[in-house]
């Protein structure tokens, strides 16, 4: 029944912050078990969209359907991954329990997390390399060891949708490919994942289908439809230069990228 | 002179003087600021006492004032461990000088009239009745003397700095970069915060001094964003308060301080809730504006075809295939449509809609 | 006055009592206050609790004939006015451009201001109203006025607000650390934040007899400040902090009651103070001693020509 509906449904979504609207009339349609990147320039609504899905904030218009429902029947079916500066890193708090607290939500009120909980929380930290520092206080971690901790806390959220705003931003290497690696395994565990995205270079690279948003939806779908220099530019406007850097990329890759589409569809 | 004149006198330069205060304060969002010096310049004022035995001398006010700049070099020595928060900081330091001044009081000034009143609202009407004399000539109170003082003193700063502050207040680190020394300034206008506060405090109390700093400048910040007419605005404010707030004292007969400041905190609740522009209602109706405005249009699009959704482009429209388009509830849709109909954005062709040449315009105009 | 003497005092077992359940309650709470960064709300919660307070007294007068200075009475209208002095500055930030730090402030001004516009207007009325004596100490706090009905009002108020602490502890946790994510996992966060400023206000409201509204800010932030220092787990810092507050509620009131004209309020204040510093000090591998520590220890590894290598 779920794998029917698209995961994420949103129609005529407007959302304004006091006087301008940030995203006007938003169309946009994730399927289920897809890896998509939302990617647009600086102010285009990116971080918005996901929060106006979470109803964090309010939409002035539109509908958003998750899994065929209301967004507030479901509420508990979406993941979320904050900006890593979003919280305060000197919060009295171990790793461990920082990933624990994915498990609060189908724990209910008043129960406290048990045995199996902390199972899962180490389990998932071990996925992401992080097993040895499960102990230490959180604000001893580095930028990319802070991101990979709120992976884990998402993976042991174990939500059927999970929402990730910017989880590349300033990470090491190592730690973004520990984190494609993971993003790939959850699609291929059926899950799927919205995530913003800042570097045009990779896009090819690490999405199925992408969402280009400049407070509109300029286009989405497939990488190799919608990550075009046409609709590229449409989106960018003036600020080309990255824009043609990636598009350069996007030449070599494409082949690439397609043959890899296709062995993923494959798979399903 | 009468008495309630000069009650008034020292009411109104007191507000003053404090309004243009705390201007730099609510800009640069450290106004509680003034309430950590208002309890922290305590055991300054109480040892100053203690030594000069003359609550007025103006070697007191110095001493105190610089119990003020102790407190805020604390705070910053405390802030910058990184161990503890900014705002905490500033709690325990004030919280833990006013305590000192407190048991310093209660063990050394047993007998002098020194009790809560004083601290808390300070008491005009006695600040009156304490003239100076000049000769034979009565000069008025010693307290509106030392406040005029300390206004010319503010004054004076503002006016010879007032390109520096503007752009420290707007843009510091711009005016790092310009050779400007933002910490240093920062600090002379704490100092001179901290001689506010002093001079103030017998006539004023501390009440008066932080809800003149901040309610005046707050308000003056929602009603505009420039410097120059912010502090314009907050002497306004200000000066209403005081003058209503002396007058209600006069008739409770009680200190004004306290209804100077709930004055000023109600002036600020009006135009919080009714400033052209940033006030509370405006902003309300201007989102439901453009609430009715984004419907309208979103309407609008369906049927000029701007969309992909859109398949049935510029042909005629039923409302029921509309309304399947549109994500809205009933009564919403159903009051977008009236309003296309009424601004003649839209035809009605019996039993389908149908857009204008002036919809089409408007669509065009506000989507790109 | 001798120990024994003072333990076998009625009146001063029952200012001990009471010093020692507020420094703990309020030492708990604080530091959910402290760790969403909003310590100043203690501030303007205890200063804006005098407007309540007086309002109930003067409710009690008119109902009664006679007006009411017991805990009972006078600490439901602090509630009311701290929740409404908050709920109004969250309504300020969110709809006007002013910052948080200003709305405090101006909510101080409102409130504050008109609590004292009534207590003054009390205190000068004719024909006097009974009972009016004393209602000043509420500003800088009169432990020993304190009363076995202020004491049952003080515990039942405190156990409710650590109850419920409790019984939320993960949800105030995910929320009070990251706010979005626990929207996230289907809590209704505006609820819970209502919630977490009502414990709060009880937590500030319930000591401002003893220490006063001017003084309540110490209460509530210190002893968390202090414990913050100690501990990487939420649970040890709430524990540690309402320890010390208990402590410091405990030797105010012993000092306050050895020497004479003590007020207790400033001592306890001062005590935790004490606490305060000689944890930013002395608290292991975070405090300024064990770092300047292992500073020294890592600059005589670097000056050892042989150990340049070894370095971490």
């Amino acid at each position: 029944m779920l794998d029917n509906d698209p995961a994420l449904s949103l129609k005529g979504l407007t959302v304004a912050y006091d006087t301008e609207p940030v995203l006007w009339n938003v169309d946009l349609e994730v399927p289920a078990g897809v890896l998509m990147g939302v990617v647009g320039p600086n102010g285009a609504g990116k971080s918005t969209l996901l929060k106006a899905v979470l109803g964090i904030l309010p939409s002035l218009a539109g509908a958003i359907r998750v899994f065929g429902q209301p967004y507030s029947a479901q509420r508990t079916l979406i993941g979320y991954v904050p900006q890593r500066s979003s919280v305060d890193w000197d919060f009295p708090t171990t790793v461990l329990d920082l990933v624990l607290m994915g498990t609060y939500g189908r724990l209910g009120w008043f129960r406290r997390p048990g045995n199996a909980e902390r199972k899962a929380a180490r389990q998932a930290l071990e996925r992401v390399q992080m097993a040895e520092f499960a102990n230490r206080q959180i604000g001893e971690l580095s930028g990319g060891q802070q991101q990979r901790v709120f992976l884990a806390r998402a993976f042991v959220q174990d939500a059927p949708l999970l929402l990730m705003d910017e989880p590349f931003a300033g990470v090491d290497a190592t730690t973004e490919q520990t984190l494609v690696d993971l993003m790939r395994e959850l699609r291929q565990k059926g899950k799927t994942l919205v995530i913003v995205h800042h570097d045009l270079t990779t896009v090819c690279e690490y999405f199925d289908q992408v969402a280009l948003l400049n407070r509109k939806v300029i286009g989405a779908g497939h990488v190799s439809n919608v990550f075009t220099t046409e609709l590229l530019e449409k989106t960018y406007g003036g600020s080309l230069n990255q824009c043609k850097v990636a598009c350069r990329q996007f030449s070599t890759l494409t082949s690439e990228s397609i043959s890899r589409n296709q062995d993923g569809h494959a798979d399903d | 002179m009468s008495l309630v004149f000069w009650t008034l006198a020292i009411a109104l330069i007191t507000a003053v003087t404090c309004a243009l205060c705390g201007t730099y304060l609510v800009v640069k969002k450290e106004a509680l600021v003034s309430e950590g010096i208002s309890h922290a310049v305590l055991p300054g004022i109480i040892v100053g006492y203690l030594v000069f035995q003359d609550r007025s001398s103006p070697l007191l006010i110095l001493a105190a004032a610089a119990t003020g700049l102790l407190m805020v070099g604390l705070v910053q020595l405390i802030k910058r461990t990184r161990l503890v928060d900014g705002d905490a900081s500033l709690g325990i330091v004030f919280s833990a000088m006013f305590s000192g001044g407190v048991i310093l009081a209660s063990q050394n000034l047993r007998n002098v009239h020194f009790h809560a009143q004083c601290i808390i609202d300070g008491n005009l009407a006695t600040a009156a009745l304490k003239t100076v004399q000049w000769g034979d000539v009565d000069l008025g109170p010693q307290a509106f003397w030392m406040m005029a003082l300390t206004l010319a003193l503010v004054l004076t700063f503002i006016l010879t700095f007032y390109k520096e502050l503007k752009l420290m207040a707007f843009d510091e680190s711009l005016a790092r970069s310009m050779g400007f020394r933002p910490v240093l300034m920062h600090l002379v206008w704490l100092g001179l915060v901290s001689i506010t506060t002093v001079s103030a405090f017998e006539a004023a109390g501390s009440i008066l001094v932080v809800a003149l700093m901040i309610a005046p400048p707050a308000a003056a910040y929602l009603l505009t964003k420039n410097l120059f007419p912010m502090l314009n605005w907050s002497v306004v404010i200000a000066v209403a308060s005081s003058v209503v707030g002396v007058y209600a004292g006069y008739h409770l007969d009680i200190s004004p301080t306290g209804p100077i400041a709930l004055a000023a905190g109600l002036f600020f609740l009006g135009v919080a809730l009714f400033a052209p522009g940033q006030g509370i209602y405006s902003r309300w109706q201007l989102r439901r504006q453009q609430k009715s405005s984004v419907f309208e249009q979103l309407l609008l699009v369906q049927l000029a075809g701007k969309t992909d959704h859109a398949a049935a482009a510029e042909t005629p429209r039923s409302p029921e295939s509309l309304f399947r388009q549109v994500a809205w509830s009933r009564r919403q849709f159903e009051a977008a449509l009236g309003r296309c109909l009424e601004r003649k954005w839209i035809l009605r062709q019996g039993q389908q809609y149908l857009i204008t040449q002036d919809g089409r315009v408007h669509v065009e105009k506000d989507l790109y | 006055m001798l120990m024994i003497e003072l333990l076998t005092d009625y009146t001063f077992r029952t200012v001990l009592l009471g010093t020692a359940m507020i420094g703990a309650v309020s030492g708990a709470l604080g530091c959910f206050a402290y760790l969403r960064r909003q310590s100043l709300i203690g501030d303007v919660v205890s200063h804006s609790s005098l407007f309540g307070v007086m309002l109930f007294f003067l409710a009690s007068y008119w109902l009664t004939g006679q007006g009411s200075k017991s805990l009972v009475v006078l600490i439901p209208g602090a509630i009311c006015a701290g929740t409404a002095a908050l709920l109004l500055t969250r309504t300020v930030v969110q709809r006007t451009r002013l910052k948080q730090d200003s709305s405090l402030g101006v909510m101080l001004a409102i409130f504050f201001g008109a609590g004292i516009v009534l207590l003054r207007w009390v205190q000068r009325v004719d024909p006097p109203i009974p009972g009016r004596r004393g209602l000043e100490d509420y500003l800088f706090g009169m432990a020993a006025a304190m009363t076995q009905d202020d004491l049952w009002m003080i515990g039942i108020l405190g156990f409710l607000a650590i109850l419920v602490m409790l019984l939320l502890w993960k949800e105030l946790k995910v929320y009070t650390f990251d706010p979005l994510f626990s929207h996230s996992l289907g809590y209704r966060t505006a609820k819970l934040d209502t919630l977490l400023v009502m414990i709060l206000v009880v937590g500030i409201v319930i000591g401002i007899q003893s220490v006063g509204v001017v003084l309540m800010i110490a209460l509530l932030i210190t002893p968390a400040s202090a414990a913050r220092q100690w501990t990487r787990r939420l649970g040890t810092m709430v524990i540690l902090a309402s320890l010390t507050g208990a402590v410091c509620g405990l030797v105010g009131s012993v000092i306050s009651a050895t020497y004479s004209h003590v007020p207790t309020g400033p001592v306890i204040v001062l005590a935790s103070t004490l606490i305060f510093v000689v944890s930013l000090m002395l608290a292991p591998g975070r405090g300024i001693v064990s770092r300047m520590l292992h500073r020294s220890k890592l600059m005589s590894t670097i000056r050892q020509p042989n150990a340049g290598g070894d370095l971490p």
